[in-house]
């Protein structure tokens, strides 16, 4: 099947089947080429990065920017989402809760909403170069 | 005042897909079937659907109506709003309009061996005992009428043409859990592949849609968790014939 095929019939299939079913499992499907995308980029950062500890360091520096401290909480989110979501398919087929996989959905969505919550607390103010404490001591300051 | 809007299509006749529009009488009541059939009767006598039983027991009528595949004998036209749209079952070839070609769907369903295939001969002049309890072991499995809507619904099936579908699957748990059937590792062997159960993404579409309620994606399950002790027991080479 050619790729243009496929994301027409993924698209008819999402259009004709409007159910959470559907959609969680094109997010896990998204999802899941997301991180295998990420996880090809980091063995290449990697891989190529020069032998001395010290060269070593400054590849790794070169990806302490703002934007990719906002990647990687977008790659909490992925990596939680996928992981969540394939746990619940699991518990569904394992535990014959098939009946029960709307209710099962619901837990991991809130489980990833404190996920994501927390996550975000803590990495954000890396995006604006403040340590978590720092921001403390503001928000403490303000009050 | 309710409008179908009816996929049409017919390629030996060089008709295009498109849809059509048509309005309806008010009836209070009527099905999606009987709307059908009032437009063949009353506006095209060209238009092309299936049924047979007209009450939800033979399976010929599933269609896609308003985002969902169901029952056109089951499915009354009042909740359904002013506008509804109705789509041939999905991953089939197309016959005309509403018409698909239901053989792949029957090809599937006759690879998991659809019949009993008994351990012995029923007693002398008698049939196979089953006990109350173990008939309830396949209580629900037999209301599956083949309607095709679960295979229309799956995902997976769109990818992968040679998916044994949820519908094949339910019946092979159907004949796995019979306490009269005898073919259970052959049966076993049969499902457990790469277009059996171990394609089966758990994406419920199957038990959203199925119009006698049954849930497929659960039968699927059920099937995983016996394909995998068969695998298991193969791989270190204890399998026994039949259990
Ligand atoms: S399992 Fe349900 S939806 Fe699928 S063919 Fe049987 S009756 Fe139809
Ligand atoms: S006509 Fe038989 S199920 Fe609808």
């Amino acid at each position: 099947m050619n790729i243009f095929k496929a994301i027409g019939g993924t698209y008819n299939e999402v259009r004709l089947n409007p159910n959470v079913g559907t959609w969680s499992f094109l997010l896990h499907r998204l999802s899941g080429i997301l991180l295998a995308f990420y996880l090809f980029m980091h063995l290449i950062v990697i891989a190529t990065s020069p032998g001395n500890a010290g060269a070593f360091d400054s590849r790794l520096a070169a990806v302490q920017t703002r934007l990719f401290h906002l990647l990687e909480i977008g790659l909490v989110g992925v990596i939680f989402f996928h992981m969540l979501n394939g746990l619940r398919i699991l518990v569904a087929d394992f535990f014959y809760l098939t009946r029960q996989h709307q209710k099962l959905l619901w837990i991991v969505v809130i489980i990833f909403i404190i996920i994501m919550a927390y996550a975000t607390a803590v990495m954000l103010p890396k995006v604006f170069h403040r340590e978590v404490t720092e921001v403390a001591q503001i928000v403490g300051g303000l009050r | 005042m309710a409008y179908l809007k009816i996929f049409r299509y017919d390629p030996s006749g060089g008709v295009e897909p498109h849809f059509k529009r048509y309005e309806l009488p008010p009836e209070k009541g009527m099905t999606i079937l009987e709307a059908l059939f009032w437009i063949l009767e009353n506006k095209d006598p060209s238009l092309a659907f299936r049924c047979s039983c007209r009450e939800a027991v033979c399976g010929s009528c599933a269609v896609h109506i308003n985002g969902e595949y169901r029952l056109a004998c089951k499915t009354q036209v009042d909740p359904l709003g002013e506008e509804i749209t109705i789509r041939p079952l999905t991953h089939l070839p197309i016959f005309k309009d509403l018409v698909v070609d239901m053989k792949p769907f029957f090809d599937q369903y006759e690879k998991i061996k659809p019949y009993l295939m008994p351990k012995e001969e029923p007693p002398e002049s008698k049939e196979y005992f089953q006990s109350v309890k173990d008939r309830k072991k396949i209580d629900s499995l037999v209301d599956c009428i083949l309607c095709g809507a679960c295979y229309g619904s799956c995902p997976v099936a769109m990818g992968d043409p040679d998916y044994l579908g949820p519908h094949a699957l339910l019946k092979a748990l159907r004949f796995v859990q019979d306490t009269r059937d005898g073919a259970k590792t052959e049966r076993l062997a049969i499902v457990a592949t790469e277009h059996g159960v171990f394609r089966c993404h758990t994406i419920f579409n199957c038990q959203k849609v199925c119009p006698k309620d049954l849930d497929p994606t659960g039968a699927i399950a059920k099937l995983k968790m016996k394909s995998i002790g068969f695998k298991l027991k193969s791989m270190f080479g204890f399998a026994r014939s039949a259990g």
